[in-house]
């Protein structure tokens, strides 16, 4: 928990901490309603070092990291996770290690995710059965082979928490 | 349960017909977004490129309402038709982390600089008059060497032409070199011992003309994930199609290759000279090509591991590997390779450690003599990289490696990375693939060639083309050439002498030349140093502990900003105009697109701003070069240039940005300008700062474009990057034609006509016969037109494996994060998929120690100690005897664990192989 404080305390004084006038700091700033930020009055006027960056300590310190638990959400009992724009890739809202490794002559993905495969998850959409290379004005009933392994753009989820809060609103 | 498939059926099932407006926008299928209403239909679109990796996927850049919105693969672009990773969508997101750096940031206490203060918010004009006071004090101490710019791969091309020639010609200092050092400097030494030009002859278009495509080390799968998927659609088209993944340990480009073939760090030198022996062997050898455009050469062999030379600042428990700097005791396979006995101790002193890249011509017999060692039996038992693998399986496989290259219907594209670049033989292994590839004709044509990919998204277009290496000026020039100082100088319209001709300190150097106090003054640009360089607990005791002042400009806080003495806050890529150069000599170009926050500036206007603070009189009277001998200089001095100064019109009051950045014909390219189509310029007009008239990101690239028109470099005029028509193009770029191959005459223009292949790279083009051993004594031979075929034996590692630290140790990247992490980790979806490195190792290594997967490990070496976490079935699984452990997590901080051993030629870092022990933390 002290280490959420101490994040969100620095990034107060790196986003709100001006020289300047206000008027000369506004310009070009996207709207600061960064999650979980807290304006203050007495937001102190310089920072320590160890405040600074991802990791928030000496950087001669060796810190234990935390264990990580991967989403073990079994297929088809998932919601869609939010995405940071509507055009975004669709990260993986369950757990996937049963499925893996993804080779040339095996794509568990496609088990379910192929057109008519009969399972309840969502179809290839035709975006991804188009080969923009070759035949750009097909749509196929499979997948295009440039876009076979799904895990270069759909990417697995676990229990971390962001590190830093993005002022870009989720839709 | 997964379905097994033939290759095909995924992709000859029934091609629906069907019309293109089904499919929505390239690369998307959202219909059901296209409504007036929604809010999509009011982004505006641009193109662009993307961020990260040396591929350099086209983009297309939505904004609204001043931000960012969202990007889309880029359909008309050849790249990635419409494509892109994970961390190419990114780039809608990296601008806004909710901690950017929006104010300059200097250590002070009591209202002054104190390095021992806190951080406290200060003015730009308080921040460049600390930088210039302190720049003074290093200057005034030490001359020009003692202060040094530490730039990028990922600087534009505008701002790293900025960077060379503010360090270059106004500071007369070289000490500028890119983290591209680190990433591949091998390759650029290869290039040029190799054809007398850098970059690559072929281009990404060889994926779909080739039938083999051969990787080592280079893990695309994850590193240049949209090429990985072209090669993937070719697997999935065409059975004949094949793909091998050479490795130290089993990773995800092994899932979709044909064959796997896992060998011992290092081995790949043999592994090469195994195939060249086959070729030769099997009367493989295309004697035709070999005869028309080869020669043979050899170097010296004893030529250290570019550690340092003595042990005064190594930490006890590392002086036995340091001591290998200067001399070693054979491996048995090197006795054994090199005539002696290997049951006694073969002491070699490294006596060619100062001259590491020197080679001459031998005659073909030498060659073929030297090859006559590796054979299959002796190279197999040598390289085999995992232990549990039967022997004959993998003797089989390096069989079949061979059958590929030997073959003369069989075309073969070699592709590789930093497995091969970050290798203390990098230099010599780079050089093996184009052996093989000349021996057989496999170069210079459609899907034939060795591929060197980059990692950097202008790796080439910035590092190598504009030169901001410590050895090198624009356009292949070196800085201890008189002749290309003579032309740099012309061309930059500065005195002759002014180019100090006594090459810098390359990046590692840097960061030793803080802990000896030979660097007081550092400036870290678009890089992240202090977590990427190995052997890392010496370089953050330096910085904070030396007498030395370090800024860094950045868009967010890294580990290089907790050492900096000065922090400065940078524009990202879309808050500022740019151009990028990816792996296959494709320049691209961008308009900005939104402002930057706060009082962030451009790292161009930074440049151009601190230049005004040198007067010609501060920087090109007589100065002192510790160590400089150069015929028409004295010994350890550059001379006094004012009078010349005088001459071309200067006065010692002129500043350096009226001499070298706001020259007549530079404010002649006005702003605005219609290329901008309206998009504002932060350079011209920065929030907050007087705005010039000018427009520096096209002057500058037309001043540096006209050093390579001509000269085999030639770019297009900046205008035509921003064409509709255009997804970049590829140099040399010829009365408007891009080439995709070079050396080729049905490709390049610069190939002597009726010649058919001819490389005609000017470098290293005369040199004298000897032998294996030592260059001859005769007269040089001119060899123009020629690429040599190098002879490189096999070379142990200056550090493996003990009874001690008995675990080989590789590092790298991951597909979800790019570098050390500073942009992508603060990418919410890419911070959860990828949240923390993981220390990946093999199940009985780890039980053996007491570790199970997600137990703490403490992951240790000679030089240092972390913990992280253990990870028994991962994307990467090593071998027993190798654990990976990637770097772009801080606070796993694996760079305080590998050893700073660099290429002796490159001076490229090895991370891929140390020894470490590891234990329960």
């Amino acid at each position: 928990m002290q280490r959420v404080l101490v994040l969100t305390v620095v990034a107060s004084i790196l986003a709100l901490v001006s020289p300047l006038s206000a008027d000369e700091s506004g310009k070009g700033k996207p709207p600061a309603t960064v999650p979980g930020e807290v304006a203050t009055s007495s937001t102190p006027a310089t920072i320590d070092d160890s405040e600074l960056s991802l990791y928030p300590g000496s950087l001669f310190a060796v810190p234990d990291p935390p264990l990580i638990t991967w989403n073990t959400t079994a297929p088809g009992d998932t919601e869609d996770l939010p995405r940071p724009y509507p055009i975004a890739p669709p990260r993986i809202p369950h757990a996937i290690a049963d499925f893996l490794p993804l080779t040339l002559r095996a794509n568990g993905c496609l088990d379910c995710h192929a057109l008519d495969a009969g399972a309840d998850a969502p179809e290839l959409p035709a975006s991804h059965r188009t080969d923009l290379r070759n035949s750009p004005a097909q749509v196929g009933a499979t997948v295009a082979g440039a876009r076979f392994l799904c895990l270069a753009c759909h990417v697995p989820t676990s229990d971390a928490a962001p590190i830093r809060a993005s002022r870009l609103p989720a839709t | 349960m997964t379905q097994p498939y033939s290759r095909r059926e995924f992709l000859s099932a029934s091609v629906a017909a069907a019309t293109a407006a089904a499919v929505g926008l390239p690369g998307f299928s959202f219909a059901d977004l296209s409504g007036t209403d929604d809010p999509m239909s009011k982004w505006k679109w641009d193109k662009g490129v993307c961020r990260f990796c040396g591929v350099g996927c086209g983009i297309e850049i939505a904004t609204h309402d001043k931000r960012v919105v969202a990007v889309r693969g880029d359909a008309a672009s050849p790249v990635n038709r419409g494509l892109l990773c994970v961390k190419g969508y990114a780039n809608a997101e990296i601008p806004y982390g909710a901690d950017r750096l929006e104010h300059p940031l200097l250590r002070m206490k009591e209202g002054k600089f104190d390095k021992q203060g806190e951080f406290a918010p200060v003015s730009w004009q308080r921040a460049f008059d600390e930088m210039e006071r302190q720049w003074r004090r290093a200057h005034t101490a030490l001359g020009p060497t003692g202060v040094g710019i530490m730039g990028s791969g990922q600087y534009t091309i505008q701002e790293g032409y900025a960077a060379s020639k503010l360090v270059k010609a106004g500071w007369r200092s070289n000490n500028l070199d890119p983290n591209a050092r680190q990433c591949m400097a091998s390759a650029v030494a290869a290039f040029m011992q190799t054809f007398g030009i850098d970059e690559p002859s072929g281009c990404y278009d060889d994926i779909e003309a080739t039938d083999t495509v051969v990787l080592w080390g280079a893990n695309m799968a994850e590193m240049h994930p949209m090429l990985w998927g072209r090669i993937v659609d070719q697997q999935l088209r065409r059975e004949s199609y094949q793909v091998f993944n050479l490795t130290t340990f089993h990773n995800r480009s092994s899932e979709a290759a044909d064959v796997e073939i896992v060998f011992k760090p290092n081995t790949d030198l043999a592994i090469w000279n195994y195939i060249a022996r086959e070729v030769v062997k099997r009367g493989a050898i295309d004697q035709a090509f070999v005869d028309k455009h080869c020669v043979f050469a050899a170097g010296p062999t004893d030529i250290g591991y570019g550690m340092r030379s003595g042990d005064k600042f190594a930490y006890a428990a590392e002086k036995d590997t340091q001591a290998r700097e200067t001399e070693i005791v054979l491996s048995r396979e090197e006795a054994v390779l090199a005539g002696l006995d290997p049951h006694i101790e073969n002491r070699v002193k490294q006596a060619s450690a100062a001259d590491p890249g020197k080679h001459w011509l031998i005659p073909f017999a030498e060659f073929r003599k030297a090859l006559e060692p590796y054979t299959l039996d002796f190279v197999a038992a040598l390289a085999q990289g995992d232990p549990d693998e039967p022997p004959e399986a993998f003797k089989q496989k390096l069989v079949q490696l061979a059958d590929q290259y030997a073959d003369p219907k069989r075309n073969v594209v070699s592709y590789w990375t930093m497995g091969f670049n970050q290798h203390t033989r990098g230099t010599w292994v780079n050089e093996q693939a184009y052996m093989v590839h000349l021996l057989t004709g496999k170069q210079a044509r459609p899907g034939a060639g060795a591929f060197s990919l980059t990692g950097q998204p202008s790796a080439c277009g910035t590092a190598r083309e504009v030169g901001t290496f410590s050895h090198r000026l624009p356009a292949d020039m070196m800085v201890d050439n008189p002749a290309h100082r003579e032309k740099a100088e012309h061309h930059w319209n500065v005195p002759a002498k002014t180019i100090n001709p006594k090459i810098g300190s390359h990046i590692t150097k840097m960061m030793r030349d803080l802990e000896d106090g030979s660097l007081r003054w550092l400036w870290v640009q678009v890089t992240n140093p202090f977590q990427s360089t190995a052997n890392a607990n010496h370089w953050i005791h330096a910085a904070r502990e030396k007498d030395c002042f370090i800024v860094v400009s950045d868009v967010y806080p890294t580990l290089s900003t907790k050492v900096a003495d000065l922090i400065l806050p940078s524009s990202i890529i879309f808050e500022k105009w740019g151009a990028y150069g990816n792996s296959e000599r494709r320049t691209q170009m961008w308009r900005q697109q939104i402002d930057a926050p706060g009082e962030a500036r451009t790292d161009l206007w930074q440049m151009l701003e601190f230049s005004k603070r040198f007067k010609l009189g501060d920087v090109w009277g007589a100065q002192k070069i510790p160590g400089l001998q150069a015929d028409g200089f004295e010994d350890g001095a550059l001379p006094d240039v004012l009078a010349a100064a005088t001459a071309l019109g200067f006065s010692p009051e002129s500043t350096l940005y009226d001499v070298l950045f706001a020259t007549a014909a530079n404010r002649r390219v006005a702003w605005p300008d219609p290329v901008a189509g309206g998009h504002a310029n932060a350079t011209v007009t920065p929030p907050g700062a007087a705005a010039i008239d000018w427009f520096p990101e096209k002057a500058l690239f037309e001043e540096y474009a006209a050093f390579g028109r001509g000269e085999g470099h030639d770019l297009a005029p900046f205008d035509v990057y921003f064409r509709d028509d255009v997804r970049g193009l590829r140099w040399p770029v010829v009365d408007g034609k891009e080439t995709p191959w070079r050396f080729n005459e049905a490709y390049d223009p610069y190939v002597t006509k009726g010649s058919g292949i001819e490389f005609y790279g000017k470098a290293g083009k005369k040199l004298p016969y000897g032998t294996l051993a030592a260059a001859g004594t005769g007269e040089p031979v001119a060899i123009a037109g020629k690429a040599k075929i190098f002879f490189r034996p096999y070379a142990a590692p200056p550090e493996s494996p003990d009874a001690t630290w008995d675990l080989w140790l590789a590092t790298g990247r991951v597909l979800e994060h790019w570098h050390s992490g500073s942009m992508t980790r603060r990418v919410p979806e890419l911070h959860n998929a990828m949240p923390e490195a993981q220390l990946f190792m093999h199940p009985q290594d780890a039980a053996r120690r007491g570790l199970a997967q997600g137990g703490l490990a403490a992951i240790e070496s000679r030089r240092g100690r972390i913990t992280a976490r253990v990870e028994l079935a991962g994307r990467n699984r090593p071998p027993r005897g190798t654990v990976y452990v990637p770097w772009f997590d801080e606070s796993v901080f694996i760079n305080k664990v590998t050893l700073d051993a660099t290429c002796p030629i490159s001076k490229e870092i090895d991370f891929k192989k140390c020894a470490v022990r590891v234990s329960q933390a």
